[in-house]
């Protein structure tokens, strides 16, 4: 048997490279209840799922951005050093960011 | 979709960008998608040369999200074509890219240039499409 293929009928969907499509999720006792009820209603958990899966999604797109965690986060991750570098132009002065562009450029030809 | 202009993206990672207040205050009224030009990438790293800072500029990109997006090919014959319209001003090739898809998107720009309200306009003569933003 080719060692690099599983013994099982689903095969197809662990050992070939393509990005997976098929996910375990954990639930609680309290949302297997819940799934089973669905399910008791002819509701399949993979119809759920992939309604769940795209509204959040587009929430994620179109919704509000939290900007406060969001800033927190870049800082957080990755804070200014105490030898930041020296400041630069104001990005909305189109004349400095030119000059300090084209001192780069001549900088490193 | 709105259109990410350099300074805001510069703002946004920068803490001691002198914007960097009034843009966090703007970025909780704003809803995506958002989308970002290869040339405002381009910008922002030249004035981000910091590699904390362009690590927040990556985080922020994925977080926002921000779409990569450029105008349909060919594109340079409007985008040129434009930056001889205004030449007299000298603009640049990242106004002109923003401007351009602006118009052929029907996407909002969101800048603090004031250019792109006093000096710019569509390739058809109207006003800009900006993201109306306070003080």
């Amino acid at each position: 048997m080719d060692p690099g293929r599983l013994d099982v009928n689903t095969s197809r969907i662990y050992n070939e490279p393509v990005p997976s499509r098929l996910f375990n999720v954990r639930l609680s006792p309290e949302d297997a209840l819940l799934v089973e009820r669905l399910r008791a209603r002819g509701i399949p958990l993979a119809e759920v799922m992939r309604r769940a899966v795209r509204r959040e999604a587009a929430e994620l797109v179109d919704g509000p951005v939290n900007a406060d965690a969001l800033i927190k986060d870049l800082l957080a991750q990755f804070p200014t050093p105490a030898a930041a570098p020296e400041r630069r132009p104001d990005a909305t002065d189109r004349h400095a960011v030119r000059k300090h562009i084209r001192k780069r450029l001549r900088a490193t030809r | 979709m709105i259109l990410l202009d350099t300074n805001v993206l510069v703002a946004l990672v920068d803490e001691r960008d002198r914007l960097h207040k009034k843009v966090v205050r703007d970025l909780r009224k704003q809803r995506g998608p958002f989308g970002v030009t290869g040339v405002v990438l381009s910008e922002a790293c030249f004035l981000l040369e910091a590699p904390y800072l362009r690590q927040r500029l990556t985080l922020l990109l994925d977080r926002l999200p921000a779409t990569p997006v450029e105008p349909d090919a060919p594109w340079w014959r409007d985008v040129f074509g434009w930056l001889e319209h205004f030449a007299e001003h000298t603009p640049d090739l990242c106004d002109a890219q923003l401007v351009v898809l602006s118009a052929r998107l029907s996407a909002p720009i969101w800048t603090y240039d004031a250019e792109f309200r006093q000096v710019w306009r569509n390739p058809d003569g109207k006003p800009v499409a900006l993201v109306p933003l306070r003080g």
